[in-house]
């Protein structure tokens, strides 16, 4: 029951983080919306920050299942690569997509001694890591730049789509990995 | 900052009048957008008061796509959509972490992109030109080896701005590969302007079909024919239409600017 409890309220949270933004979702919003006493989030979420780092950890857990169960039908690293980049890809084309949680938080929380900016720098890193990984199993020369263009691709495609509400963003994205790992390979 | 507030251009032209500045040559600009961006990324002045809208959006991937056209990109919307994304990417980077050299970074990659997107239309055509010759010749010397009698009789060749007549052996059941490829060049030359197209009411039907057929890969079915109907095309082309190309000078710029 407690753990429903709190997976409830951090659903609420979630929720309104995405769509609202970190920083203009007030405690007292989340409990409104949630129609529980205040007393009751700050039972099984010490702060507000606890709250944000919870979000930001179970935000990046559900997307790495979600490109693990992709990447994991793929063969070659090359493959794996294409399929982890154009899979964030589709992630972002989603008409509920509200901006990666990481990238949201880490520029509503930019002082490098934040908690919940180093948090949410954990998903970027470890997204560019696992691509220059890849990269280096398939045998390219420059993995490290081609690891972070595809990041910013990513980033850019994220921001674009956002922004733009679409504007062919992702097709746009998807021909831009297509040549950069084409050039690579 | 939010994630929207990226890149302000509403200031006016003079980030685009920077970018224009850096370079006469339209891919060129295309990749100096990014070094004028990394410069004003630097200066406080303006990196605290970037924001990208819609209508800023729009102003660049203007400013793009026309530059991508003057490029001669294959197809300028897709390849300023392609830049905007790679840009705004590398904004968001290098905002995050300053010594990430991001917008470096999306040079390279945009530079990849661009050089894709411009290349030279006229390559693909030597390549198939060249492909084609290949089968050809390969096609004709096979029936050299089966064949006879070997004859030997002129046929005509385009080469650079005039026609010339060439020894060749060819056979009598097949289009000379000459012929074939005095065509490609004369192709090539009318797309990129050098020649004027030949109106193809102008000329008899056998020698438009004929003429169609080479350009568009396919196969001719009255070898014999066609290749007399090529020949009289490009004598006709000669005396009619070779007089009007216009060959740009191979040394320096001869440069025509809408600007």
């Amino acid at each position: 029951m407690a753990t429903k409890m709190r997976e409830y309220i951090l659903a609420v949270a979630s929720d309104l983080f995405s769509t609202n933004g970190i920083n203009a979702t007030s405690v007292d919003t989340i409990v409104s919306k949630a129609d529980i006493a205040k007393v009751t989030l700050y039972k099984y979420f010490k702060s507000k920050e606890d709250l944000i780092l919870e979000y930001i950890h179970q935000y990046d857990e559900r997307m790495w299942a979600k490109l693990s169960s992709i990447t994991s039908l793929q063969q070659d690293p090359a493959s794996k690569l294409s399929a982890l980049v154009n899979g964030i890809l589709d992630w972002i084309s989603e008409t509920d997509f509200n901006g990666f949680a990481f990238i949201n938080a880490s520029v509503e929380f930019p002082l490098s001694e934040s908690l919940v900016n180093q948090s949410s720098l954990g998903f970027a890193r470890a997204l560019r890591n696992t691509l220059l990984e890849l990269a280096k199993e398939a045998g390219w020369s420059n993995a490290e730049a081609i690891a972070f263009q595809l990041v910013m691709v990513i980033e850019g495609a994220a921001i674009t789509k956002k922004t733009q509400n679409g504007a062919g963003a992702i097709k746009h994205a998807k021909a831009l990995v297509k040549t950069l790992i084409d050039s690579a390979s | 900052m939010s994630s929207e507030t990226i890149m302000n251009l509403e200031a006016g032209d003079w980030f685009f009048r920077l970018v224009d500045k850096s370079s006469s040559i339209p891919s060129e600009r295309l990749l100096a957008v990014f070094s004028v961006t990394e410069q004003l990324l630097f200066s406080t002045k303006f990196s605290d008061d970037l924001t990208i809208n819609p209508f800023t959006f729009d102003v660049l991937k203007n400013y793009l796509t026309s530059t991508a056209i003057s490029a001669k990109a294959t197809n300028p919307a897709d390849l300023s959509g392609q830049l905007i994304i790679l840009l705004i990417g590398a904004i968001a980077e290098e905002l995050h972490n300053p010594e990430s050299q991001a917008l470096q970074n999306a040079m390279t990659a945009a530079k990849v992109i661009i050089d894709r997107a411009c290349e030279p239309k006229r390559n693909t055509l030597k390549y198939f030109s060249a492909v084609a010759c290949f089968v050809i010749c390969v096609t004709t010397t096979i029936y050299w080896l089966h064949l006879n009698p070997i004859s030997m009789q002129p046929t005509l060749a385009y080469h650079n701005d005039n026609y010339h007549v060439k020894e060749t052996t060819a056979n009598e059941d097949s289009i000379n590969p000459f012929i074939i490829s005095a065509i490609f060049d004369l192709q090539e030359k009318v797309r990129e302007g050098v020649c004027p197209a030949p109106h193809l009411l102008d000329i008899p039907q056998g020698q438009m079909i004929a003429y169609m057929n080479v350009i568009n890969f396919r196969h001719s079915d009255n070898p014999v024919a066609d290749r007399e109907n090529l020949q009289a095309f490009l004598t006709w082309y000669n005396q009619e239409l070779s007089r009007e190309c216009y060959y740009p000078r191979m040394s320096g710029y001869a440069k025509v600017s809408w600007r």
